[in-house]
C-alpha cells in the first residue's frame, strides 16, 4: 500500500477505506504545512488551517477525478484556505482584479532551471520571501519549494499559465531588488 | 524539540480526522452531490448565455425596428441622439448576463488558462454572433404581437391604454418616440421634392421640410412608401430636416 500512487489511495478512500486517508496525510502534511508557513509568512494557526484543509479534502474526496493528479487537487483546497486566512489577517491586501490575469504575456514561458539552480534559488528565496506581496510569494513557493510545474501552479491558483510565468519573473526580480537594497544598507 | 512537538501535533491532526470519520461525525459527501453541483453550475451558465442572447438580440431588434442605430450617420448630433435614446437598460442586462457567464465559465480549465481579456472577448463574440443570428429569426416579432395577431410595434394597437397585450418589455418599445429623431414611411412628396410627408409608427403625419443645409444621401430620390429616418427640429407637425437617410431593411 505504501508504494501505491496517491491516486490509487484516493480511489480506495473514495470506496470507503477510511484508514487509507492517513497515508495521504502522511505524504502531504509536512508539505502543506511548509506551503502554508511560506505563503502566509507565519506559523500561527497553521496547524488549525492544515486540519481544516485535510478535513475538507476528506469530505470532498469523491469530487476528485482519479484519472488526474492528486497533488494539485489537494493544493487547490489548501490555496483556498490560505487565501481565506490571508483575507482574515487584513495586513495583506489581495486585489479583486489583477491586470496580470487580464492581459496575455507571450514571453512568460516555463524556464528550464536545473535541479542545482532550483536548490540554490530555494536558499536564496528563503532569505527574503516574506518581503514579497502574496501574489508573487505563492507561485514562487509552489514552483520552487513544492516543485510543481507551471501548469500545476496555474491549476492550483486558477490563473493563465503565462501569468504564472510572469509572476515568477517579477517575484524573483523583486526579491533581487530587495536583497540588493538590504546589502547596501 | 520543536520538531517533536510539531510531529506530535501533526499526528494529532491525522488521528482526529480518522477518528471523526470512523465515528461518523465526519462524512464524505456522496458523488451525486458533486454531480448535482456541476449540473447546477452548468445550468447557471446556460441560463446566463440564453439571457444574454435574448437581451442582445432584443437590442438588435429594437435598433432595427426603431431605426435609431442610423442616428449616428448624422454626425455628432446624431451620436448624441443615439446615446440619449439607446435602450440602456437592455444594454446593461446584456452586460450583466455576459459578466455572469464569464464568472460561471471561469472555473473551467479552458477559460482560466486563458488571459481574462481573451475569455471576455470570446464570451462577447459568442453573445453577439448568437444574437445576430437570433435577431434574424421571427422570435421578437412574434413576441411583440398581440394575441389577436397585431404587432405591438404597430401603433394603432400598442397605445398602452388601448392595448395592454404582449409582455411589458415589448409594450414599452412600441410608443417609443425619440427626441429630434423621426422614423416613418413616405406618404406624399411635393413636386419640387422640398416637402415630404411621412407617417411615423405612432401613426402621426409630419411634414418634413428639406432645405439647402439638409444632409441627404448622395443622389437621393425618395419615393412614396420609402422608409426614412429624419433628424430635425420639430415645430407642431413640421420638421426642419437636419438630415434624412433611407432605410433599407
Amino acid at each position: 500500500m505504501n508504494d501505491a500512487t496517491d491516486e490509487t489511495i484516493a480511489r480506495r478512500v473514495q470506496q470507503g477505506e477510511i484508514d487509507a486517508f492517513s497515508l495521504l496525510m502522511e505524504r502531504y502534511e509536512k508539505k502543506i504545512i511548509r506551503y502554508g508557513k511560506k505563503f502566509l509568512s507565519c506559523s500561527d494557526d497553521i496547524k488549525d488551517i492544515a486540519q481544516e484543509i485535510f478535513t475538507k479534502a476528506f469530505v470532498n474526496i469523491r469530487s476528485f477525478d482519479c484519472k488526474r493528479k492528486f497533488s494539485p487537487w489537494l493544493y487547490r483546497i489548501a490555496h483556498n484556505e490560505f487565501v481565506n486566512a490571508l483575507k482574515k489577517k487584513k495586513s495583506e491586501k489581495i486585489a479583486f482584479v489583477d491586470f496580470d490575469v487580464f492581459f496575455p504575456h507571450p514571453a512568460a514561458k516555463e524556464s528550464a532551471d536545473g535541479d542545482v539552480d532550483r536548490a540554490d534559488l530555494r536558499r536564496w528565496l528563503d532569505r527574503g520571501l516574506d518581503e514579497l506581496p502574496a501574489k508573487y510569494r505563492e507561485p514562487l513557493v509552489l514552483y520552487y519549494f513544492e516543485e510543481m510545474n507551471y501548469r500545476e501552479v496555474a491549476d492550483i491558483m486558477r490563473l493563465p499559465v503565462s501569468t504564472v510565468g510572469i509572476r515568477l519573473q517579477r517575484g524573483k526580480a523583486l526579491m533581487k531588488k530587495h536583497l540588493e537594497s538590504e546589502k547596501h544598507e | 524539540m520543536n520538531e517533536n512537538i510539531e510531529q506530535q501535533k501533526k499526528s494529532i491532526i491525522g488521528e482526529k480526522i480518522i477518528a471523526a470519520a470512523k465515528s461518523g461525525k465526519l462524512k464524505m459527501r456522496p458523488r451525486w452531490h458533486f454531480v448535482l453541483r456541476a449540473v447546477l453550475w452548468l445550468a447557471g451558465a446556460v441560463i446566463a448565455v440564453l439571457a444574454a442572447l435574448y437581451f442582445a438580440s432584443l437590442f438588435l431588434f429594437i435598433n432595427r425596428e426603431t431605426g435609431i442605430w442610423l442616428a449616428p450617420v448624422f454626425g455628432w448630433r446624431g451620436v448624441l441622439i443615439f446615446l440619449a435614446s439607446a435602450p440602456w437598460l437592455i444594454i446593461l442586462s446584456v452586460l450583466v448576463f455576459a459578466l455572469a457567464l464569464e464568472i460561471l465559465v471561469r472555473r473551467y480549465e479552458f477559460t482560466y488558462r486563458l488571459p481574462l481579456l481573451y475569455s471576455a472577448l470570446a464570451v462577447l463574440l459568442v453573445v453577439f454572433a448568437g444574437a445576430a443570428l437570433l435577431a434574424r429569426t421571427p422570435l421578437h416579432e412574434n413576441l411583440s404581437r398581440c394575441p389577436r395577431g397585431d404587432r405591438l410595434l404597430e401603433p394603432a394597437h400598442f397605445a398602452p391604454e388601448a392595448s395592454p397585450c404582449g409582455t411589458g418589455i415589448y409594450r414599452d418599445l412600441g410608443p417609443r418616440r425619440f427626441h429630434d429623431f423621426y422614423y416613418g414611411t413616405v406618404k406624399n412628396i411635393t413636386d419640387e421634392s422640398f416637402i415630404i410627408i411621412i407617417t411615423t409608427r405612432q401613426r402621426e403625419d409630419f411634414i418634413v421640410r428639406i432645405n439647402s443645409q439638409t444632409r441627404l444621401p448622395f443622389g437621393a430620390q425618395f419615393q412614396i412608401g420609402d422608409e426614412l429616418a429624419v433628424v430635425g427640429d420639430r415645430k407642431g407637425d413640421q420638421i426642419d430636416a437636419f438630415g434624412i437617410v433611407e432605410i433599407n431593411r
